[in-house]
């Protein structure tokens, strides 16, 4: 069962954000829960300072802040400065407390956590990934009819901007004459690369049977598969003043469907482009490891609340406080990568620091380890990101 | 005036001269930007808008066609730029086609690249069309893709592949296409050895320079 309530809960020690306070980092990283042990319903306080109250035999609020609480502690006054927004007015107290007490099951039944349970063993099942998609095909393909006059329409923006550029600019190479362009030209030719991309994923959405279709599959460096996503995003990073910084380097090569495996690199610099703020920082880790290439991508993101964890990896599922930073938003882009990921027996993880924030955002990290290929070294595979010329 | 073309030698074609020699016809109902470029940088190109002059594609007239799958060839064919590359393979199986389209997601269309020599996305840079088609025209230009060619339609021919490139160079350089003709009519069927000596004819009046 979960309680709409204002302020952070616990239910038989399992504890969910509130709707208008997230449970506090000091409540997360506590081992001693105080606040679980109280015997009676009045309001209390634990040494971080935060209040609590017992609502029932089985629920807990806390991580809360009354603001005319005494006896006003130390610590009390550094997390009053500190989670300002997890204060409340004492003369509210009593009113958002009978209504936790009388609260219904307003967002989920018993009933309702086990289908969602049983969703999620069946979205990570195998047999998931031929299943729903089969089904939902029809709806899918009618929902983005829209792509195929997308392609026309970005075939000729494609085309044309190209003829202006190769006209106008002398260079031995379509970067040479792209450093002449003007600013203008130069944006319509990146946004052009940047909506292909964006068409693309909707094709392993319609025909997942891409993913892995043989004569797609080749032997690639995965930085270099990087790369040429890096540079359609690098524009649109420069434009929101957000720095980027590439942390290590992968040498290895993977054997797969590089189209598909971008998607990956695609999504996780889309998500991080998407949910930064103006002036924001993104880091993007390469590293070699045995037998796999781990790779990452970090930003400050909307809060992902702890229920949300899974369901974000689920097909046009978004979490609540990412649909507040982006209203619009398919959310099929994390559910594409990590059926992709899952194909090449691995797995996105997704962690967020909530010690680290920065303009009401979470430090957030995106991470896939991808299983090299063996018996390919850097020199080998093919040439399929050698640099324009 | 230096000569590409020695006797018993294959010559050796810059890319400005292959340049000059090839002809070019983009099938497209819809514009093709690109074309300007191609031209400024010396290629002999045509545009049309649907398949104009079956004939003149049939016969080999040009070097290289680049084809688009939808909203061509209709007159001919219901499967469209597909129903045209299939019939292009069967009557002059030594024609290069790059296929371009749009339309590439389901895997029905697969069948219509998988049958031409290269494939290209229209939203793809000026720089990928031209190294395509340059890739294309160099292969064209070489004995070996005439030797390939002719061992691809003869594969299924059990005929020892080593023995039937060295008898196909052979004849190219000599230009002289009996011994190949005896050699291939011991075990390939009457009509394929027609098609091969086609192309093997096509490379002798390549290398002789006509």
């Amino acid at each position: 069962m979960t309680i709409a309530a204002p302020m952070p809960t616990a239910r038989l020690g399992a504890r969910t954000d509130g709707s208008m306070m997230p449970v506090p980092k000091p409540c997360t990283d506590c081992k001693t829960r105080e606040c679980e042990k109280l015997a009676n319903d009045q309001l209390a306080h634990c040494a971080y300072g935060f209040n609590f109250m017992k609502l029932n035999d089985h629920l807990i609020a806390f991580g809360f802040i009354v603001d005319t609480y005494s006896p006003h502690t130390e610590a009390r006054g550094k997390v009053f400065k500190k989670y300002k927004d997890s204060v409340i007015k004492k003369s509210h107290i009593a009113n958002l407390v009978e209504s936790v007490k009388n609260a219904k099951e307003v967002s989920l039944s018993e009933e309702a956590i086990k289908a969602d349970k049983a969703i999620t063993t069946f979205l990570n099942s195998e047999s998931f990934q031929d299943q729903f998609i089969e089904r939902l095909r029809g709806d899918i393909q009618k929902g983005l009819s829209f792509v195929h006059d997308y392609k026309q329409i970005n075939s000729a923006i494609a085309q044309n901007i190209n003829v202006i550029i190769e006209q106008k600019y002398s260079g031995v190479s379509l970067d040479e004459k792209l450093g002449k362009a003007t600013h203008e030209e130069v944006a319509i030719y990146w946004a052009s690369k940047f909506l292909q991309e964006k068409l693309n994923v909707a094709k392993f959405l319609i025909h997942p049977e891409w993913i892995r279709k043989e004569s797609e599959m080749d032997s690639f460096r995965f930085h270099g598969l990087f790369n040429k996503y890096f540079r359609i995003y690098e524009h649109r990073f420069i434009e929101r003043s957000i720095k980027t910084r590439q942390i290590g380097e992968s040498r290895q090569n993977i054997y797969g469907n590089a189209d598909a495996l971008g998607v990956i690199t695609h999504s996780f610099l889309d998500n991080a482009l998407k949910y930064s703020h103006d002036n924001g920082k993104v880091e993007i880790f390469f590293s070699d490891e045995q037998d796999h290439i781990y790779f990452a991508v970090s930003s400050y993101g909307p809060r992902i609340h702890a229920d949300e964890y899974e369901k974000i990896f689920h097909p046009f599922s978004r979490g609540k406080e990412a649909e507040k930073v982006q209203p619009e938003g398919a959310g099929y882009g994390l559910y594409l990568a990590q059926l992709i990921a899952q194909s090449y027996s691995t797995k996105i993880s997704m962690q967020q620091d909530l010690g680290r924030i920065e303009n009401h955002r979470f430090w957030t990290t995106f991470s896939v380890r991808i299983p090299a290929s063996t018996g390919y070294t850097s020199h080998g595979g093919n040439n399929k990101f050698r640099k324009r010329g | 005036m230096f000569s590409f073309f020695n006797k018993n030698k294959w010559p050796i074609f810059p890319l400005d001269e292959i340049k000059k020699r090839a002809r070019i016809v983009v099938i497209d109902d819809n514009e093709f930007p690109y074309a300007k470029l191609f031209k400024s940088d010396g290629y002999n190109l045509d545009k049309w808008k649907d398949v104009d002059d079956l004939p003149k594609l049939e016969s080999g007239y040009y070097d290289l066609i680049l084809l688009d799958m939808h909203g061509v060839g209709l007159k001919q064919s219901a499967e469209q730029g597909h129903g045209i590359l299939k019939h292009l393979r069967k009557v002059c199986p030594a024609q290069i086609v790059i296929a371009y389209s749009n339309a590439d997601w389901s895997l029905k269309f697969q069948e219509f690249f998988d049958l031409a020599d290269n494939k290209l996305d229209k939203r793809q840079d000026y720089v990928d069309f031209k190294r395509a088609v340059d890739d294309q025209l160099k292969a064209r230009f070489s004995m070996g893709f005439y030797v390939s060619r002719v061992g691809n339609i003869l594969r299924a021919s059990n005929i020892d592949e080593a023995k039937l490139a060295k008898a196909c160079e052979k004849s190219i350089l000599s230009n002289d296409t009996n011994k190949l003709r005896q050699f291939l009519g011991q075990t390939v069927d009457g009509d394929l050895v027609q098609v091969a000596i086609g192309i093997i004819q096509i490379a002798i009046a390549l290398s002789a320079g006509k």
